[in-house]
């Protein structure tokens, strides 16, 4: 019995530290990432190579999932609005829902999954095989070659691809809407654009750039600091998708308080 | 003549005493959580001399060399590169110093991402950008005639063969014409031919550039022809060391198995 009570207390204590560990390192890495933007010699050359692969590999994915996305939001709740005799405010509901929430968060987890753990097994097979250790002994500063240019990336990426994966998601919301009546391309869009304004956009917008930095953070970090070998590199990409996605719901649900509180909601 | 180490005044190894020591190490020690890896370990290598490093796996030979490039800090001790004690360099001032030093990784750590033409380029544009403006390609090329691969210039190291990548590797850690180069297992997991080309690469080179190295390996084919000296790695210190020819014929219970 004692010694259950003592394996429970060890296991707690473990994931304490584990969880206190894991925040010390990001922290770590956020301050290091901020020093290594700011101070020369800058990797453009670099960022924009990170930002063009992480762009161009996502748009297909994004833009297909926001276009489904899109068009079961309106089918799904078409009959509920028609039932309450509130069909004219599909377009209305559907633009403020993508704009706000939808389009912002789905394009974030897909990204979580797919970048996040992209960024995370790269770094850790180069730690793996010993290829960031040739850089620094290249004289180059691998931090802020491999790191500093991803958060970077990630962060001028995200917003990018939610304004395209709105827009596609709008043009699917479209497509659903005329799927058992027809509706005129420019009045479902005028309708939208009409029930959307400032405070719908900027706070979504800005959410994005917090979104991208926790990605490239999350997945740097992990992959930077992956232990044990190959084993280590598969752990480390499947930490970095779980702790990314749950940083873009925490980040999701501060903002929308703050926005709340600010009079955006 | 061999010198066996008894005592820690003894466990001072310089390849040639007297003559102008480019890496001296001086009561090192280096463990990891309870494994003492290195302790008391002592050598000094003079210029344009080649040492090679033998012991069996993971008694640590890879950590000292690890250590003399800062890649991994020492518990204790001294290691002076070009008579700097590295621990006092800053960050700036390493950089600069590894300009002098080649590392060839055991797994030649070539960027995957990278072609040939640029990983051979990362190193140039880190370290001599300014210097060497408009050259990059020329010494790009000159470095894989060297290695006698100037073909492969636009492949991926995917596309490239173990001995192919070991070369490419070494290529790359000799592109900035280093004094000092660390060789890290050059020939493991190699078929015996192409061990043997790798090793007459390592030779030429050492002539043509008069490179000072310090070489790990298991390989005698290797330490045979590429030493000037020997030291035997055992238990964390320098325990034995000589020429080839004097080891070869050593009654030592704890070295003798490796010439067998």
């Amino acid at each position: 019995m004692a010694e259950q009570v003592t394996k429970k207390k060890t296991m707690f204590s473990k994931a304490l530290d584990d969880f206190f560990l894991s925040t010390a390192e990001l922290a770590q890495f956020t301050g290091r990432t901020f020093k290594e933007a700011v101070f020369p010699p800058y990797e453009f050359r670099e960022t924009f190579r990170q930002s063009y692969l992480i762009g161009i590999n996502s748009f297909p994915l994004v833009g297909f999932t926001a276009l489904v996305l899109g068009l079961v939001l309106v089918l799904q709740s078409q009959p509920t609005l028609v039932e309450f005799g509130a069909g004219s405010y599909l377009p209305a509901m559907s633009g403020i829902s993508i704009v706000r929430e939808v389009g912002p968060l789905v394009t974030a987890l897909i990204c979580a999954g797919k970048i996040g753990s992209g960024i995370s097994a790269e770094l850790g097979s180069m730690k793996v095989t010993e290829q960031i250790d040739a850089m620094e002994v290249s004289g180059a500063n691998p931090f802020k070659y491999l790191v500093s240019t991803r958060i970077m990336a990630t962060t001028l990426m995200l917003p990018i691809l939610t304004v395209y994966a709105d827009m596609i998601s709008l043009f699917g919301a479209y497509i659903g809407a005329n799927i058992k009546n027809p509706v005129n391309f420019s009045f479902f869009f005028n309708r939208i654009f009409e029930s959307l304004n400032f405070t719908d956009i900027l706070p979504s917008f800005i959410k994005t750039f917090f979104f991208g930095f926790a990605i490239g953070l999350v997945g740097c970090t992990k992959g930077y600091n992956s232990q044990n070998g190959t084993e280590g590199v598969g752990m480390a990409a499947n930490s970095s998708v779980v702790v990314s996605m749950l940083a873009v719901i925490v980040i999701d649900m501060v903002v929308t308080q703050i926005s709340g509180m600010l009079g955006y909601l | 003549m061999i010198k066996k180490v008894e005592t820690k005044e003894e466990n001072l190894v310089s390849v040639q005493n007297g003559k102008d020591p480019v890496i001296q190490v001086e009561h090192l020690f280096k463990s990891f959580g309870e494994k003492v890896v290195l302790k008391d370990f002592n050598i000094t290598v003079n210029k344009g001399e080649s040492l090679v490093v033998m012991g069996k796996s993971g008694i640590g030979k890879t950590v000292l060399i690890k250590c003399i490039i800062k890649l991994l800090k020492p518990d204790s001790g001294t290691l002076k590169v070009f008579g700097k004690d590295i621990s006092k360099l800053s960050q700036l001032e390493m950089d600069q110093l590894r300009m002098n030093i080649g590392f060839v990784f055991q797994s030649s750590a070539l960027y995957d991402s990278m072609t040939v033409r640029e990983n051979l380029e990362f190193p140039l544009r880190r370290q001599m950008v300014k210097k060497i403006k408009g050259d990059l390609n020329q010494l790009v090329r000159e470095a894989l005639k060297n290695v006698g691969l100037e073909n492969t210039i636009d492949l991926m190291p995917s596309e490239l063969s173990g001995g192919m990548r070991k070369r490419i590797g070494i290529a790359r850690s000799l592109i900035l014409q280093p004094e000092i180069v660390l060789y890290d297992e050059p020939t493991t997991g190699l078929d015996p031919i192409t061990s043997k080309e790798i090793i007459h690469l390592i030779m030429d080179l050492q002539h043509k550039y008069h490179t000072t190295s310090i070489i790990i390996t298991h390989d005698i084919a290797l330490a045979k022809d590429a030493s000037d000296e020997i030291v035997f790695l055992i238990d964390g210190v320098a325990y034995l060391q000589g020429t080839f020819d004097e080891l070869v014929t050593t009654t030592d219970p704890k070295v003798k198995p490796f010439f067998d």
